[in-house]
């Protein structure tokens, strides 16, 4: 028999020998089915869409995706840099305010990416504590691309903390002891130890935040634009769209900008809809890219089978770790 | 030649001993859980700080000495091997710290796994070794170093050997060591046929001080 049984109770089955003590009720199969078809099929809708459009990829895709892997890169390296240490801090750190302190390293993970927007206009728009003081002392605005960098980043970090924490939490402390006790310096254990033991959760963490980044958009686009047009009203125009996931695109926030946010169909996973508009959304204002939903086609597939690649090699190892 | 005076302190608990061993001498520490024990072997290896007290190895003070620089080796309650090595790279770790060549690391490695009766899993990793074969690596491992002070926490209570055979497998081990011993035990009975001085702990303190009949 090809079909496995689900079998309550455990999270895997190694051996095949329990097959039929307990198997999962129907009244808990049917929504857990239902469930799962209901991300499933869009998925592979998505799939389908991008193998037909994959011809027809408009113009100027290629300069807005290279942009979106620069900045993307180099929000992960910042990431990498910010996101290690506090990781080590939440795993190896025993102070006071510590669920406060992952608490808001968090917090990003669930707010409306348009909301985490705003949030980061109120520190890098003209106004912002960022944004007022190389303004006025050196005569420079932040430009979009550093937005972007910081608004990709600012969604990705709770992705790399949460794996990293985890990965700093299985790898048992006791052996950089031991090393040590052995004669090792602590860069000899941290080197010959600690990192052998942590790298491939690190690089999973890595490969995370950097996906993450990749595909952010409303964040991006609320960002991007409230810099480009500061006397546009944000929040009361980006909210609304980014509040609801996956549902309209944020781009409504930019009066009369460049992105046609109804042109998305939103029957192509919305979470893809979004990622094209972050790579528009990108772009710095005057290089206006004719958006069409073709980007989103050939974007959204890839991307999926990134993450696809990504979270299979992480085997959830990043959401409940051991 | 071993002398310490081991203090360690925190909230609830002290530990105060006093423990002296000539080389070739085996000490061993007993008493129940949570009576500073443990406690007693990890500030010898400085692990844990010590709150005053000293420790002299020839003469030499060691208290100020981090622990990697102090010539003594620990085998904890639970092997800690390296998982992503070798059972020779585990072995070979130490004297590569201590400024041994590669080959030179991986020669005495082998040697040391010889003594220990595991010369045929050089290239097995520790996820594959049965438990008793991980604390011999382990012992292995920590006799590589060349220490001048040997401590041991629980070495009887691992493996499913029965209790004779036991004994004499580590008696085995460790009649080529040639400096001191500090090994811990639950049942001061346990220590008997090893050691040659037992001391008997309580809440951080010496209760008594046994000296076993010969072996």
């Amino acid at each position: 028999m090809g079909i496995s049984v689900p079998v309550w109770g455990r999270r895997r089955v190694r051996r095949r020998m329990p097959a039929w003590p307990c198997p999962a009720p129907l009244r808990v199969l049917v929504p857990a089915a239902a469930g799962l078809l209901s991300v499933a099929l869009p998925l592979g809708g998505l799939l389908l869409a991008g193998l037909a459009a994959w011809d027809a990829a408009p113009d100027g895709m290629g300069a807005a995706v290279r942009l979106s892997l620069l900045t993307s890169s180099i929000a992960t390296l910042g990431c990498l840099a910010t996101g290690v240490p506090l990781a080590w801090m939440l795993a190896r750190g025993d102070f006071r305010g510590r669920a406060a302190v992952r608490t808001l390293v968090l917090a990003p993970l669930v707010l409306p990416p348009a909301a985490a927007g705003v949030a980061l206009l109120t520190v890098l728009g003209p106004g912002g504590v960022l944004g007022r003081w190389p303004s006025t002392v050196l005569g420079v605005t932040i430009s979009p691309t550093a937005a972007m960098v910081t608004a990709q980043a600012f969604t990705a970090l709770p992705f790399l903390v949460l794996c990293a924490e985890g990965t700093f939490r299985a790898a048992d402390p006791r052996l950089a002891e031991t090393a040590q006790a052995l004669g090792a310096t602590r860069g000899t254990a941290l080197r010959r130890v600690t990192l052998p033991l942590t790298a491939p959760g690190l690089a999973a963490a890595t490969a995370l935040c950097w996906l993450r980044s990749l595909g952010e958009a409303a964040a991006v686009t609320t960002v991007t634009q409230g810099l480009a047009h500061p006397a546009a009203p944000v929040p009361g125009g980006a909210l609304p769209g980014g509040a609801v996931p996956g549902g309209a695109v944020p781009g409504g926030a930019v009066p009369g900008g460049a992105v046609p946010g109804g042109a998305v169909p939103g029957g192509h996973a919305g979470s893809a809809a979004v990622t094209s508009d972050g790579l528009l959304g990108a772009v710095p204002p005057g290089s206006v890219l004719a958006v069409t939903p073709g980007v989103v086609l050939v974007l959204g597939p890839v991307l999926l089978v990134l993450t696809a690649v990504v979270l299979w090699g992480l085997r959830g190892r990043w959401v409940c770790p051991s | 030649m071993m002398d310490a005076h081991l203090v360690a302190e925190w909230p609830g608990f002290r530990l105060d001993v006093r423990i002296a061993a000539r080389d070739g001498e085996v000490v061993a520490l007993a008493g129940g859980e949570g009576v500073g024990k443990t406690t007693a072997l990890r500030v010898l290896a400085g692990l844990q700080p010590s709150c005053g007290g000293y420790l002299t190895l020839d003469g030499v003070p060691m208290n100020a000495w981090p622990a990697g620089r102090r010539p003594v080796a620990m085998v904890a309650g639970e092997p800690l091997l390296f998982p992503h090595l070798t059972v020779l790279e585990n072995v070979a770790f130490g004297p590569r710290c201590h400024g041994a060549s590669r080959a030179a690391a991986r020669h005495s490695a082998a040697i040391w796994l010889e003594q220990v009766g595991l010369s045929g899993r050089h290239h097995a990793r520790p996820r594959d070794l049965t438990p008793g074969e991980s604390h011999r690596v382990a012992l292995a491992r920590a006799l590589a170093v060349r220490p001048r002070l040997l401590l041991l926490d629980e070495p009887l209570t691992t493996g499913t050997l029965p209790r004779p055979r036991a004994h004499s497998l580590l008696r085995h081990h460790l009649a080529a060591f040639p400096g001191a011993c500090v090994l811990t035990v639950t049942d001061p009975a346990d220590a008997a046929p090893l050691s040659t001085r037992i001391l008997i702990l309580h809440d951080g303190v010496p209760l008594r001080e046994m000296i076993p009949p010969g072996p």
